[in-house]
């Protein structure tokens, strides 16, 4: 069982990874430290995986029915899949 | 103080015309009326005009049913705000604020389709111009009315959301839906702005999306007032 | 023992603290997250309505993004994540049923999150002092259409906050706080997730 402070240090963790992660996204288009289409995607993929983070721990979607669970895992895949398709079609 | 058995019967009936209204509606003002979806705010006028001209006697015949039966509206309001007396307090003004919400709704459709009806009385003797705008002008009203019906919606879903009962009469997910759906109805305020795209009259979300979420909740609550009608007449009528 | 209405977690013991939930249950009331799932599938849409727009047209997209500040869309994103964490951490306190904790984290929720309005309104002055507004082109339609719409959510979260707050400060840390205290906790997160998604779609799509 959970005590009240690694619950804290849980939350703090996750959101520790969720400001690398956003920083990390936008140095990476903004300094173009690698080329715009491997930035890009990574920016897009980096968003899918922090909104994960935070239905999975934030909105404890991970101890939720699974039904509910699958339904935003499906949600992000299809928002990160659909811009990541568009951006790749748009390219010259 | 109880209900006569008699009186159910009227709610029922009441009830039922919340689905008539959307029939009259999507055959006489939908299709007769071309307004599923609505001509482009970009044509030129005399597209509209041409239209006008052409189909004068449908589109006639078509607004004077949908004027008729605009009134539904308020009538279903009424049976839902009955439905609503066995959940809050029977003076709780949010049986107020629905019944008017729905009643009020009735203005918009009974005055923009009598727009409608006038370009399509004497259509010839009227410029281009003059017909866009009869169209223009009922288009705004209809959707920029919308919230009378977000007040039904909101009052609606708030007075559902306090049911008590272990099986409350108005599911809370449909409450919540309704609710939903009135928020999303504020988009509407875009509409104005734009004579194309996404925002647009004919646009995907200021006609297509907006038009059917609301369609999906009527029937789906007309089915639950009908299903909260039958319960509280067995608990009233002994 | 009625169940208050929308309580529906089974086996929470009201007065034990800190009270965690039963197994396999949603964190809140079921009907918020029915709002919250409708809202999100809504935001959906609205990134594909981007996306097919943006495939249609790549290079007006291209140029007006280069009118966004990358910076500001980093720091909203940042103040969020932070106003986030916070919730969770009142949402937790409100478990253990300390009201300062839940209070003080509350607080911290809603002057951090603040910030994002102030930055909201920063950059849309610039933007229309500029002469850019959603008439300006299809991109910026979309631009303030979608965070419009986004601000919107925030600022009626902001008010769910207040009377979270306000709750936290005059009434019981009961069962029925919780449920309260966790819906609001979702729809924060929700607000904070869908600009999780704005911001590269927006921002970042070199």
């Amino acid at each position: 069982m959970k005590t009240a402070s690694s619950m804290r240090s849980h939350a703090t963790l996750v959101w520790l990874v969720l400001v690398f992660a956003t920083s990390l996204s936008w140095w990476l288009v903004e300094h173009h430290a690698v080329p715009a289409r491997v930035a890009t995607t990574a920016a897009l993929a980096i968003a899918a995986f922090k909104a994960r983070l935070v239905f999975l721990h934030f909105m404890e979607l991970r101890t939720a029915p699974l039904v509910w669970r699958a339904l935003f895992e499906a949600w992000a895949l299809l928002c990160a899949g659909a811009i990541l398709a568009g951006y790749w079609l748009a390219l010259p | 103080m109880m209900t006569v058995a008699r009186e159910f019967t009227y709610w029922r009936f009441c009830a039922w015309m919340g689905p008539a209204f959307m029939a009259v509606f999507i055959v006489f003002w939908g299709i007769m009326g071309h307004n599923i979806p609505p001509w482009n705010p970009d044509l030129p006028d005399s597209i509209i005009a041409g239209w006008f001209r052409s189909q004068a006697s449908i589109i006639r015949t078509g607004m004077v049913v949908a004027m008729t039966c605009a009134v539904f509206y308020a009538v279903w309001g009424l049976a839902i705000g009955r439905v609503m007396s066995r959940i809050v307090p029977r003076d709780s003004i949010l049986i107020d604020l629905q019944v008017w919400g729905a009643g009020l709704t009735v203005v918009p459709v009974l005055v923009s389709t009598s727009f409608w009806l006038a370009g399509a009385y004497r259509p010839e003797a009227l410029p281009d111009s003059i017909l866009q705008l009869l169209y223009d002008w009922a288009w705004l009203l209809i959707d920029l009315a919308y919230s009378v019906t977000s007040l039904q919606l909101f009052a609606l879903g708030v007075a559902c959301l306090h049911d008590q009962r272990s099986k409350p009469l108005i599911p809370k997910w449909l409450a919540w839906y309704g609710i939903w759906v009135g928020f999303m109805f504020i988009a509407e305020c875009l509409m104005p702005f734009f004579k194309l795209g996404a925002f647009a009259r004919d646009g995907i979300l200021n006609f297509w999306i907006e038009f059917l979420i609301w369609f999906f909740w009527c029937p789906t609550l007309t089915l639950y007032v009908l299903k909260a009608i039958n319960r509280i007449e067995r608990e009233e009528v002994k | 023992m009625p169940q208050a209405a929308g309580d529906m977690r089974a086996g929470v013991v009201p007065s034990a603290p800190p009270a965690h939930r039963a197994p396999a249950a949603l964190a809140g009331d079921h009907g918020v997250w029915l709002f919250i799932t409708a809202d999100v599938f809504a935001f959906a849409f609205f990134f594909l309505l981007f996306t097919w727009g943006r495939v249609g047209n790549p290079a007006v997209y291209e140029q007006s993004r280069h009118s966004l500040d990358a910076g500001i869309g980093l720091l909203n994103t940042l103040v969020l994540l932070t106003s986030s964490w916070f919730m969770v951490l009142a949402v937790e306190a409100a478990r253990e049923g300390s009201r300062p904790r839940t209070v003080r984290n509350l607080s911290l929720a809603m002057s951090v999150g603040s910030g994002f309005a102030v930055s909201k309104v920063v950059e849309y002055t610039g933007k229309i002092q500029a002469g850019i507004t959603m008439l300006t082109n299809e991109f910026f339609m979309y631009y303030f259409v979608f965070t419009g719409i986004h601000f919107i959510h925030f600022l009626i979260g902001m008010v769910v906050l207040a009377v979270c707050l306000h709750k936290a400060r005059t009434q019981a840390l009961d069962a029925r706080y919780r449920v309260w205290i966790e819906s609001s906790g979702c729809y924060w997160h929700m607000v904070d997730m869908l600009w999780i998604i704005l911001f590269p779609l927006l921002y970042l799509q070199r």
